[in-house]
């Protein structure tokens, strides 16, 4: 053969081209001409297409293609035959899926059709039509829906499918034979979307929705036909491809010709062809012919309604509509059938539409501003964005988590369904113009969830444990209590629920009580689930890991540090068992790692480790992810205050305070914490003001997000206080302090540390204003706890040294002073390593205390 | 407490197995997010037994270790090798059965396990792999005894066999099937999987976790593009 050299096909072409090849492998020769002309294909695609057709067999020796080989099936079944309770009438009709029947049921006598699926190809292909599907189906119970009866499994394999038999006209031949008018046809539309809508909000999806398959009975009413059976037919998903299938590609989604997962979103997409349809009796496309056509539904614009000669009506917002419908990324089209069905109703009313408006862009906006919230659940982003709730395409990503995919495939439809729920909430046909939160659906979610699984307990269990998992990601921390506990009560008691599954619940209860400064359940929370997997020999888990890093951050808040760091190892050693080796895992190790790191004085370390979890944050999850902006704060936080960083420090902290207002709101205890650090950061500035507005704004923050006896908002209170002291207005410091004080003995018992910092405090302010007998006193108690909690070398035990020398100074002991400051030059250097300013300026009050009490003294007389 | 399911973390989560190179098994079952509990029935009768080299290098290659993958495949390469050369014999322009070869393979490596689909899959992909370099490797070898070398028909059974077909030389069929691979690698399994293991088009099917229709389309156009890229 003298071919010229053959083209070269890159893969988006051979996307293209595959599948009509492989169509054409099943025509004769000569038909292969005649369908090549057809397809009207580009330049570049039909030279490539017709040199892959000459390799096809030729028609002698075809392939043993299963169109082909299968003779036309003789009918199964003559009138009169019965098959379970039915019995034949006759024949309906004979489609590309298969022939069907009329018959009746012989106990009730209802008139039904039976649909033969003739793809009876080894029994696995239909086991995915579960019981539950069909279940889903059979509730389905709407008049304008053909009712699914039951599944059939016929002996040789193939699959009988009896539906509501339905006496009607094929929608586009009733509009045309009753010349319908624009407003006539409008109003079927309306009665179409509205009876998808209804399906799924009980959560089935049609896949194959085209006029086709909408009749129109005598009455003037809508039947959808085949709801949620397409998919039986292809499990690659590309039904409208399957036979004969050179035009039926007209409906087809862009998910669907990528063979992507299909949603809701795809019958509103759907939908939006057959309004084109409905108005123009055209197909919005430009070509009816596989090859372009393809491409068309991947990158063209619908065409205007007002382009067609035969069209009813020329109005622009219809375009807008069916644009809106037909978007190509499932997320961007109309969020419900609903959505849809009230522009509709909006145009043949003369109100203006929404498509592409407010509510649509509300959506979007609140999709973006909560997605990162919400990252966490990789799950939650897919139903935001795209409504998707195929369960393949949950454990595809749960099964980033292999070893927990096994258990959460079987139940992702179940989750993944009532999340679809929890995000009708917002359709406005339930939920009319209001301004729904993250929170608020969630919320409404949970309610949901008690009426919803009633009677499953364990489902509600799971759910709940997965609604927690969102509200834990967003900080929501009494809400995600709210439903942890009852899940992890009922989880318990579950035989057949996995160790692991009860250690999760176990491990984000236990955050939710560390978050919550509830110590001790928190430390309860997590040995109980490290028991619960020693209990089933549960080695390798992230449970284990996230566990124990629970009970590290414990005992480093309450300045426990021996039993931090052993729980540190206990999560490193737990981690190095989980193969591959898990990002999230190694920058959350790193992360506390750092923060103990910090709190023992190796200041080093702490900033290594942090940078490491925030390099590996970045990648894991992105820049926007709460993990990476809480590593970020923590990075700012230790160049702060303890590397005087502060040119490094503010871009960080910054960035990360619009963050976390992005992602948890003013009123988090995130945005709390950086606001603090700011105000930190201004403070050792001198530049007060500033200082005094985030200390403020800090503390509203903390009393917002924990209430008014949380310990966490002493903090910014103190910081206060010590900005206070800073500028010499003691007394006013010393009122902070006490207020700081009162609070902290108001919170938990175990949280002497914290109380023993705001001494050192107090001790500070007291110096100037020649309290000395009294800043001793808290000195040596303070001294006393930090020897216990604190390595000797700590800052904190070197600050307690010498404001204790300046006490005893004051009081006239100079003996004991210079014990004291002894020490404290003694530990200072390795205390003060990376703060040589801090250092220099205490040997220099300790080489002339006199100065330093009169200065104190005057300063505090100014004020 | 149910059964862990998942024993081998890592290859469930791709779709691709990490092991590409040699293994390169699209592993569709995990792509679908379903369990796998059928098996690719009357193919061979297996018993269990104790776990032989192949299958703990196979496990050691699963979960990410190169060299085992690579030992495996060392290991089926060889066998098929010492296999084909017996089966030859002293006649040299015999032709080599992939499905025997693979087969025997097979049954001496495996010796006796029962390997459910996932392992059974990687095992003919790999197979597959050895089996196709094992005919490449010979037809360069005869190329260069022979100046040009006498064509080495490529084997099939019966129900792929067709005049054009039989004109492919494994050189032109692995030039083909690279290509192919780069646009199209689950088509390009499912033709190295017929051509090199004998596998039919429903244990395929069964093994990538796809139907039997998809797989008829898929190498009816990917034999089309071998064919177009092996014409001269």
């Amino acid at each position: 053969m003298t071919a010229p050299e053959p083209p070269r096909i890159d893969a988006l072409q051979w996307l293209r081209l595959k599948g009509p090849l492989a169509d054409l492998a099943e025509l004769s020769v000569d038909e292969r001409s005649e369908a090549l002309k057809r397809l009207q294909l580009d330049h570049d695609d039909a030279r490539a297409l017709e040199a892959l057709a000459n390799h096809l067999p030729d028609a002698e020796s075809r392939l043993p293609m299963p169109a082909r080989t299968e003779r036309v099936p003789l009918l199964r079944w003559q009138v009169g035959d019965r098959i379970g309770d039915y019995t034949i009438d006759g024949l309906l009709g004979r489609g590309g899926m298969g022939d069907v029947y009329a018959a009746h049921a012989q106990s009730s006598g209802e008139r039904v059709a039976l649909k033969v699926l003739r793809q009876c190809l080894e029994q696995g292909d239909f086991a995915h039509f579960s019981t539950n599907e069909q279940r889903a189906l059979q509730r389905l119970d709407d008049p304008h829906v053909a009712r699914f009866i039951e599944a059939i499994n016929l002996p040789d394999g193939s699959l009988c499918l009896v539906l509501e038999q339905v006496d009607g006209e094929p929608l586009m031949v009733w509009a045309t034979r009753n010349e319908l008018a624009l407003d006539q046809r409008l109003a079927l539309f309306v009665e179409i979307c509205v009876a998808v809508a209804c399906a799924h909000q009980q959560l089935v999806v049609h896949r194959d929705l085209k006029p086709g398959n909408v009749l129109v009975t005598k009455t003037g009413q809508i039947k959808l036909l085949d709801f949620g059976i397409a998919k039986l037919l292809d499990e690659d998903g590309s039904t409208t491809q399957t036979h004969g299938g050179l035009y039926t590609l007209e409906y087809a989604a862009p998910e669907q010709v990528l063979r992507n997962p299909v949603s809701t979103a795809t019958d509103i997409y759907a939908l939006g062809v057959l309004l084109f349809h409905l108005l123009t009796d055209s197909s919005p496309y430009a070509t009816g012919l596989h090859e372009s056509l393809v491409k068309s539904v991947l990158t063209d614009k619908p065409r205007s309604i007002a382009s067609i000669p035969s069209a009813v009506s020329v109005d622009r917002d219809l375009d807008r509509v069916i644009a809106q419908a037909m978007e190509k990324n499932p997320g961007d089209r109309y969020r419900s059938a609903m959505e849809l069905a009230n522009d509709v109703q909006a145009i043949r009313d003369g109100r203006p539409i929404s498509g592409g408006g407010s509510r649509w862009y509300r959506t979007r906006k609140f999709v973006r501003r909560h997605s990162v919230a919400v990252a966490t659940s990789a799950l939650l982003i897919v139903v935001l964005l795209s409504a998707t709730f195929m369960s393949l395409h949950w454990a595809q990503l749960a099964s980033e988590q292999a070893r927990v995919a096994a258990a959460e495939s079987t139940r992702a439809n179940a989750v993944a369904d009532f999340l679809v729920g929890l995000f009708r909430i917002s359709d406005p046909g339930v939920n009319r113009g209001d301004k729904l939160t993250a929170n608020q659906i969630l919320d409404r979610g949970s309610e949901n969830l008690a009426q919803t699984f009633a009677h499953q307990p364990l489902q509600r269990a799971r759910l709940q444990v997965v609604t927690g998992d969102v509200y834990v990601a967003m900080g929501e921390y009494e809400r995600a209590r709210g439903v942890l506990e009852p899940a992890l009560a009922t989880l318990r008691q579950d035989a057949s629920v996995t160790a692991e599954e009860i250690a999760h619940a176990n491990r984000q209860l236990g955050e939710v009580a560390f978050q919550q400064a509830a110590f001790a359940e928190a430390i309860d929370l997590a040995s109980a689930g490290t028991a619960v997997l020693d209990r089933d020999h549960v080695i390798t888990s992230r449970e284990r890991v996230y566990l124990a890093l629970i009970r590290c951050r414990v005992h480093y808040k309450l300045g426990e540090l021996e039993e931090s760091s052993l729980a540190l190892a206990n999560a490193r050693k737990a981690a190095t068992s989980i193969v591959p080796a898990d990002l999230e895992i190694e920058a959350t190790i790193h992360n506390d790692a750092a923060n103990l790191a910090n709190e023992s004085g190796e200041y080093e370390l702490a900033r290594n480790e942090y940078t490491l979890a925030l390099e590996k944050l970045r990648h894991a999850f992105g820049e926007d992810h709460y993990r990476t902006v809480a590593v970020r704060t923590n990075l700012g936080t230790l160049l702060v205050t303890k590397f005087d960083d502060f040119d490094g420090a503010q871009p960080l902290l910054e960035q990360a305070l619009d963050q976390w207002e992005k992602i948890r709101g003013t009123d988090s205890a995130a945005y709390a914490t950086t606001a603090g650090v700011l105000g930190e950061l201004f403070r050792l500035r001198k530049q007060h003001d500033q200082a005094a507005n985030f200390f403020r704004d800090s503390e509203r923050a903390f009393r917002a997000a924990l209430g008014d006896t949380n310990p966490a908002m002493t903090w910014p209170i103190v910081c206060s206080g010590a900005s206070l002291a800073d500028q010499g207005r003691y007394q006013e410091a010393l009122v902070e302090y006490e207020r700081a004080l009162a609070i902290m003995d108001k919170g938990l018992p175990a949280t002497e540390m914290r109380s023993n910092e705001i001494r050192n405090q107090i001790i500070d302010v007291l110096i100037p204003l020649q309290r000395y007998d009294l800043a001793r006193e808290l000195g040596t108690k303070s001294l006393a706890l930090t020897r216990i909690r604190l390595p000797p070398d700590h800052p904190f035990s070197v600050n307690v040294l010498y404001r204790l020398g300046l006490a005893s100074y004051g009081l006239g002991d100079e003996v004991t002073a210079h014990a004291y400051w002894q020490e404290a030059l003694e530990r200072a250097p390795r205390a003060f390593d990376h703060q040589p300013a801090a250092l220099a300026e205490m040997r220099a009050e300790i080489a002339d205390p006199d100065r330093v009490l009169r200065e104190y003294r005057e300063r505090a007389m100014r004020h | 407490m149910p059964a862990r399911m998942f024993h081998r973390p890592h290859c469930r989560t791709r779709t691709v197995c990490k092991r590409g190179i040699h293994c390169g098994f699209l592993n569709m079952r995990a792509r679908l997010g379903r369990t796998a509990s059928f098996g690719v029935q009357g193919l061979f009768s297996m018993h269990t037994g104790a776990g032989s080299e192949l299958t703990e290098l196979l496990n050691l290659g699963m979960r990410g270790d190169h060299h085992a993958m690579d030992r495996a495949f060392t290991l089926v390469y060889d066998e098929l090798r010492r296999t084909a050369s017996a089966q030859l014999g002293n006649n040299r322009s015999a032709t080599l059965t992939p499905t025997a070869l693979v087969n025997e393979a097979y049954v001496k490596l495996v010796s006796g396990e029962r390997l459910d689909l996932h392992d059974r899959g990687h095992f003919f992909a790999l197979a597959a792999r050895a089996m196709r370099q094992l005919l490449v490797d010979r037809q360069r070898q005869r190329n260069a005894t022979k100046h040009g070398g006498e064509l080495q028909r490529v084997e099939l059974s019966d129900e792929l066999l067709d005049e054009s077909t039989r004109q492919l030389d494994y050189l032109d069929l692995d030039r083909g099937l690279t290509e192919l691979q780069r646009i199209d690698t689950r088509a390009a399994q499912v033709v190295e999987l017929l051509f090199f293991t004998g596998l039919n088009f429903m244990e395929i099917a069964q093994l990538l976790s796809l139907s039997d229709k998809t797989v008829r389309r898929d190498w009816a156009s990917a034999r089309a593009f071998l064919l177009l890229h092996a014409s001269p």
